[in-house]
């Protein structure tokens, strides 16, 4: 309920979900079926969708900053799942550029699917190198890291 | 100041998301209504 009281109502994650996304608030009391059918283990849970493809999902609460992180990293990696790669690497290129003002888990995981992203615009894993180096120097203890790190061995 | 205008279907929202290109968000809570 703290994501419908604290976060949602933030007038920085309300002006990005309109922005970036349709939408749509399902309560898993009235419509358990659709909770079995995505597979909703608990609430909140946020996922990132179409009627094709799930590309993203965040369970719990997270306070508005943190929050609108990573749905700038969903959006990028539904953009990029769906050919639009110049739009993910933008979105994520600007994360990651904001520095320290994120937590480390959520800067790990956008230099992660940064390479990704460029990985899959070029289809030449060399792209995505330089983004999975700087991942691994600078936030080497974390899981998004440990994916990559044999690539430097 | 923005407000989140939410869709309660997902059908709907689905034909949305096809319309504008965007992806859905579902916002799955247990809070009363």
């Amino acid at each position: 309920m703290r994501l419908d009281t604290v976060t949602y109502p933030d007038p920085r994650v309300a002006q990005f979900v309109s922005d970036h996304f349709i939408p749509v608030r399902v309560n898993i009391r009235e419509q358990p079926e659709l909770g079995k059918t995505y597979h909703i283990h608990a609430a909140p849970t946020t996922v990132i969708l179409d009627r094709e493809s799930e590309y993203y999902r965040l369970s719990g609460f997270l306070p508005p900053q943190d929050f609108l992180a990573y749905l700038i990293i969903g959006r990028a990696v539904a953009d990029c799942d769906r050919g639009k790669y110049a739009e993910a690497i933008d979105a994520l290129n600007q994360l990651v550029s904001q520095g320290d003002g994120h937590p480390v888990d959520v800067l790990a995981e956008a230099w992660y699917w940064l390479g990704r992203a460029r990985f899959k615009q070029s289809g030449d894993r060399e792209a995505a190198l330089p983004s999975w180096k700087v991942l691994v120097e600078r936030y080497p203890q974390t899981s998004w890291a440990k994916r990559v790190a044999y690539l430097f061995e | 100041m923005a407000e989140i205008r939410w869709l309660t279907s997902l059908d709907e929202g689905f034909e949305q998301a096809t319309s504008t290109g965007r992806p859905v968000l579902v916002d799955f809570t247990a809070a009363p209504t």
